[in-house]
């Protein structure tokens, strides 16, 4: 659970650190799974974007731990203060970078903010700071207004201006740097601008990814229309698992909040469609 | 890069839109900041054998425009501050204020107005190093726009000092847990911020010391008008409030012995609105 300031500052700043919420024996675990899923990969698999970056799902059998992180209290509960208590727990993912930057982008543009809400926790899993591949986030910015203006801003990487003066490299950008620790955890609002500068070729990175249950005919329809991005979106990563694994649908504990994320899932569309 | 004329490129004044402020690095050199420090030391050294000689005050402040400071008073007259500043709020803008600062103590999260109907822009030099941890100036990205700056009113951020904020002692976090830009700074760096940018300093030191200079729009709007108008009236509370020491606009400043066109134009509008007598009287 968070505070209530901790709640706004996130709706705030569209993004929260977390420090010390998973032990050494569970990131043992998780590292431990991530490794497996590693070493399915090939560089046929490896998106070809300056990130250079590996993309799996952790709701497959070869991480039965990493998967039920998505249902974990700790976790789920704090999507819960933010968005309530019907929010959908829909996505896991292990990922591996390989490139020394992440251009600045939100992770969606549409559906708009008015239309959908949904964030990720994302854990790192060795040391990460400002010239090492930590989060950087220009806090506020998941705001429509404040947003369109940081989408103007000429950015060398991903939006670049004339060629005598092309525009601000990642790590120029006015923007805070998320320091993180094993164990701590950025949850972060989908719209927020982010990237990183920096880091190894084998930064390691598991996220969990929360939605806001539709209450508005608006929202129904940016569920949508999420439905449709995702199904696009997954198109250009090259998986070797179907995003929603038969492990995962299964539920063989037959865990509760499961049962209801599923139900959501299959009711909007997602499940079917997005099939590797 | 700052061009030959000390203009701003399209790239800066985008970032200063944005985010609401814009940082210029090694804008002036060893030597003049050498100059600004020891005019600096001497006038500071006579306000507190005059007025505090127990050193007590945690902020004084004295205007720039005095002869005890010459080469510091010159520079509201130097492109390097009038050409980016007109850049950014018009190129009739006046500096209404400029001030030498010597701070005892952080300054927690605040803004400098409230007032959105009129734009002022501070120019700001720290004429010490300064990190993240001792004195730099922190500003949080884009705050000088709603729905941001309002939702940090909300949040109870304010907090003129230090840690005091009441959502600062609610939440148990330190001002330094604030998302925000640090201006970590060598002298001769000068950051240029929106007044409605919420900004702070934390680690701050004995006699940690900035100039400044504020240029305001020249008002066109009835709004603006009014906005200017109503600065007027509370300039001389607010200016008892700081416990300026010293005439904003000293004599010798008015007189304007060289006949300078670019003060000829600032004097007279200070007149006309008022300024001069509300600062000086």
């Amino acid at each position: 659970m968070i505070t209530e300031q901790q709640v706004y500052f996130f709706k705030t700043f569209g993004f929260l650190v977390l420090k010390n919420v998973l032990a050494p024996d569970e990131l043992n675990k998780i590292q431990d799974e991530f490794s497996i899923g590693l070493a399915k990969m090939d560089e046929s698999k490896m998106g070809a974007s300056v990130r250079k970056q590996y993309n799996w799902t952790n709701l497959g059998p070869d991480s039965p731990f990493t998967a039920s992180l998505l249902e974990d209290e700790r976790f789920y509960g704090v999507a819960q203060q933010i968005y309530g208590d019907d929010c959908m727990g829909v996505d896991s993912h292990a990922n591996q970078y390989n490139g020394d930057r992440s251009p600045w982008h939100p992770d969606i543009r549409e559906p708009g903010p008015d239309q959908f809400s949904g964030f990720k926790f994302t854990f790192y899993l060795a040391p990460v700071d400002g010239n090492s591949g930590a989060l950087r986030v220009v806090p506020g910015s998941h705001r429509p207004g404040f947003s369109a203006e940081v989408e103007k801003v000429f950015l060398k990487d991903n939006n670049p201006g004339p060629d005598d003066d092309p525009g601000l490299a990642v790590n120029e950008v006015s923007a805070h740097i998320c320091v993180s620790e094993p164990g701590d955890a950025v949850i972060f609002d989908y719209f927020v601008w982010h990237s990183s500068w920096g880091g190894s070729k084998d930064r390691r990175m598991v996220s969990l990814q929360y939605y806001k249950n539709p209450k508005t005919p608006e929202e129904e329809e940016g569920m949508r229309q999420m439905v449709t991005f995702r199904k696009n979106f997954n198109k250009g990563f090259k998986r070797v698992t179907k995003l929603y694994p038969d492990f995962w649908l299964a539920n063989p504990n037959n865990n509760v909040m499961r049962a209801q994320w599923i139900e959501q899932l299959q009711k909007w569309g997602f499940i079917d469609p997005v099939i590797a | 890069m700052i061009a030959e004329n000390h203009s701003l490129t399209e790239k800066q004044i985008q970032h200063f839109e944005t985010f609401g402020f814009l940082v210029r690095r090694k804008v002036f050199s060893a030597d003049e900041v050498a100059k600004i420090n020891d005019e600096f030391d001497r006038h500071r050294a006579s306000i507190l054998a005059d007025i505090d000689p127990e050193e007590t005050r945690s902020f004084t402040q004295w205007p720039t425009r005095i002869p005890e400071n010459p080469f510091t008073a010159s520079l509201l007259g130097d492109p390097r501050i009038y050409v980016p500043s007109e850049q950014l709020v018009g190129e009739d803008s006046i500096p209404v204020q400029s001030h030498c600062n010597s701070y005892g103590l952080s300054s927690g999260w605040h803004v400098d107005t409230y007032d959105r109907r009129l734009c002022v822009i501070k120019n700001i030099m720290y004429l010490q190093s300064t990190t993240a941890d001792r004195g730099a100036l922190r500003v949080i990205p884009g705050s000088h726009r709603n729905p941001l700056s309002e939702d940090l009113h909300s949040m109870g951020l304010y907090g003129f000092h230090d840690d005091s904020s009441p959502f600062l002692k609610a939440s148990g976090m330190s001002g330094k847990d604030i998302p925000c830009y640090i201006f970590e700074s060598e002298p001769g760096d000068i950051i240029t911020f929106n007044e409605l940018t919420w900004h702070a300093a934390f680690g701050g030191f004995k006699d940690r010391r900035s100039c400044s200079f504020n240029f305001f729009t020249n008002p066109k709007t009835d709004s603006e008008t009014e906005a200017m108008k109503t600065i007027v009236e509370h300039t001389p509370a607010n200016t008892k409030g700081l416990g300026t020491v010293g005439l904003e606009y000293h004599p010798t400043w008015l007189e304007n012995a060289d006949n300078n066109p670019r003060r000829a134009r600032w004097i007279n509008w200070l007149e006309e609105w008022g300024f001069v007598d509300a600062f000086n009287n």
